[in-house]
């Protein structure tokens, strides 16, 4: 008689158990939910990118871009220029720069090539320290400095409005909205 | 695109190439490239020039000392390419879709201006872990050569050239060698001083670090007498707290207090004066002053880091300087040292039984002589009656033999290691008599923990006085 009642109490605390973890289960998948539809009504009110037709005519079979991330504060960031900042050839995404300096280097063209690879040649590049877009500046054999006009480092802060980016050790890729704002005007030269 | 130039040749001559590690990229293009072969050669790939129909490298082979000073940031990309050691480079073109279009061997002294990187190209990053392996025994030379002393000595005559004779390079090398020496052995000696009273400790700690930190030689020169010295405190596993000091200080210390000197200036030989009693100085100072005051040679000093004073110019001295430092000894002092430099003498001669010693002459000693050993340090036996606590009054059963050796300033030290007995003393009364209370003082001791003694003090006492005695 006793281990009956036993048989039954273990068993009601069981399906307690089971409703409780049903109920968590099902509170999380609703918080889940809600993220993601936050996530995509934000993402439907961010502007296009400015060079998206650039990306488009690499016609790749992956999403691009992909694993970007929006900038939370301010970053203040350093790259290779060419003076003025407004000359046309600047903060360019790469794939349009190598085009504008007819640099054949990158094989667009060939289908075995990393469509990721391709993918973040649709950005512009930023270093995070002046010490790392001095360096890569310098390390420009002169004659390629002149080929491709790079002569100084800018000097400025990217935020959230300015684009999507993708961070990489050191490294920032930035795929440009294109609401109208010039980069030009938030940088400007620091070469010592 | 610049013309291209040089020789065609069909293939690189480095054999298979394995990627160690890409250098340097541009928006994610590699700039400059590690490579390796089988031979262990270690080689650059650098991305100089391109057009629309070509892209331009330079490879290089490059020794690990060129490669080390890049990645350590001594060295930039300009000029190890501008000074490359490699007699040969080779220009490599490829087509756009990286298939190669024609390889050219140029000399490494016509690599054109345009393709060299600019001024400032140190490399960023720093040695990584891997690199820091990959060229672990490298940085071991470049330490030391970091902390080389250079001393570059050229004939005052140019009878050979600008050839020193050998001599005089013998003389230098070993006059520098002796101030080193000198220097490591004052400094340390003053610093065990402090933590040890035992004599024989200090002399053989001392005698270790002077042997270890001797100067090696790192580098030497072509054309002229360039030698780079240095005390490779890299290696020195630190004995004690001390040790480490004295590895942390000497290299700065030598430089302060030797080669920094004016050895003109009468206000530096007053500084050294007080710092260096006239010992120390003549350990330190004598041999540097003898290469100033040799007319043959013109010597100067600098190091790596050219942080010494004077750096480019031939150094001098003046009477002045040096009767200060290392004043000239009076009659009765050059007598003194006479004293001092007497050497001891072990004779073994067969004589016949109960000849009389004082009256062999020259001639007999000589043609009798079995063993002559020339020695600073002497076996000294020592026989007198002790008087124990408890009255009783009675003669060694046989001599105690010491060593025995003179030492600075004309004094005895005496070092008996069964009875850990070291004591210095004036004369070879004083010394017998300090000797007789450091044994005295021994037994007592013997004596007062009699039941817990262990055997072996036991039989040591036994061989000279009969325990039943105590």
């Amino acid at each position: 008689m006793n281990s009956c009642n036993e048989w039954q109490i273990t068993v009601k605390m069981a399906q307690r158990k089971l409703l409780s973890y049903s109920h968590r289960l099902l509170c999380f998948s609703l918080l889940v939910l809600c993220c993601l539809c936050g996530t995509n009504f934000k993402m439907k009110n961010l502007p296009g990118l400015k060079y998206q037709p650039a990306i488009d005519a690499l016609d790749l079979s992956i999403k691009c871009p992909n694993n970007f991330t929006l900038l939370k504060e301010e970053e203040e960031v350093y790259r290779v220029a060419i003076n003025p900042l407004t000359h046309i050839k600047n903060f360019l995404p790469n794939v349009l720069f190598d085009q504008a300096c007819g640099i054949t280097y990158f094989d667009y063209s060939k289908a075995n090539v990393d469509e990721n690879g391709k993918c973040e040649r649709c950005g512009a590049s930023f270093h995070k320290t002046y010490k790392k877009a001095k360096s890569v500046l310098e390390h420009f054999s002169r004659k390629n400095k002149e080929n491709i006009g790079y002569d100084c480092v800018a000097k400025g802060t990217l935020n959230a409005d300015d684009g999507l980016v993708k961070i990489k050790s050191g490294h920032i890729t930035l795929y440009e909205f294109n609401n109208g704002n010039s980069l030009a005007e938030k940088f400007k030269i620091v070469t010592e | 695109m610049l013309a291209s130039i040089g020789e065609n040749i069909s293939n690189l001559p480095f054999g298979e190439m394995k990627l160690v590690n890409e250098l340097m990229s541009f928006d994610g293009m590699p700039m400059l490239l590690h490579f390796t072969n089988e031979r262990g050669d270690d080689i650059l790939a650098y991305w100089v020039d391109y057009d629309k129909e070509t892209i331009r490298w330079i490879y290089a082979k490059v020794t690990k000392d060129e490669l080390f000073g890049y990645l350590k940031g001594i060295r930039s990309l300009e000029r190890l390419f501008k000074e490359i050691t490699s007699e040969y480079a080779f220009i490599l073109d490829l087509t756009p879709q990286k298939e190669i279009k024609q390889i050219k061997l140029i000399s490494s002294s016509l690599i054109p201006d345009q393709y060299f990187a600019g001024e400032l190209s140190f490399y960023p990053d720093g040695l990584s872990e891997f690199y820091l392996n990959y060229l672990r025994d490298f940085e071991y030379n470049y330490l030391v050569k970091e902390r080389s002393y250079i001393f570059k000595a050229e004939p005052s005559n140019k009878t050979h050239g600008n050839f020193l004779t050998a001599k005089e390079g013998v003389f230098l090398l070993n006059s520098v060698i002796d101030s080193v020496e000198g220097y490591i052995n004052v400094v340390a000696t003053h610093k065990y001083e402090q933590k040890f009273t035992n004599r024989s400790r200090i002399n053989n700690v001392v005698k270790s670090l002077t042997n270890h930190l001797s100067p090696v030689i790192s580098e030497a020169g072509i054309g002229s007498f360039e030698v780079w010295l240095a005390m490779d405190t890299i290696s020195l596993n630190e004995v004690d707290e001390i040790g480490s000091e004295i590895r942390s200080e000497i290299i700065e210390g030598y430089k302060n207090d030797v080669l920094d000197i004016d050895f003109t200036s009468s206000e530096d030989a007053k500084i050294i004066c007080d710092k260096f009693n006239p010992i120390q100085r003549k350990k330190i100072y004598e041999p540097i002053l003898d290469i100033l005051e040799n007319e043959k040679i013109d010597l100067t000093i600098s190091d790596k880091r050219k942080t010494i004073r004077q750096i480019g110019k031939p150094i001098k001295t003046n009477t002045r300087f040096t009767d200060l430092v290392i004043p000239k000894p009076s009659a009765d002092e050059v007598k003194a040292q006479q004293e001092i430099n007497k050497k001891i003498y072990t004779l073994f001669v067969s004589l016949e039984e109960g000849a009389d010693i004082s009256k062999i002459g020259k001639k007999e000693l000589l043609s009798n002589l079995l063993l002559f050993n020339e020695s600073i340090e002497i076996p000294y036996p020592i026989a007198f009656p002790v008087i124990l606590p408890n009255g009783i009054e009675l003669m060694l059963k046989k001599p105690i033999i010491s060593n025995v050796k003179i030492i600075d300033q004309n004094k005895l030290e005496l070092e008996n290691l069964e009875f850990n007995i070291d004591i210095v003393a004036k004369d070879k009364n004083d010394m017998i008599e300090k000797f007789k209370a450091a044994f005295m003082n021994f037994i007592i001791k013997a004596i007062g923990r009699k039941e817990l003694m262990d055997v072996k003090t036991k039989e040591l006492i036994n061989e000279y006085i009969d325990f039943k005695y105590l």
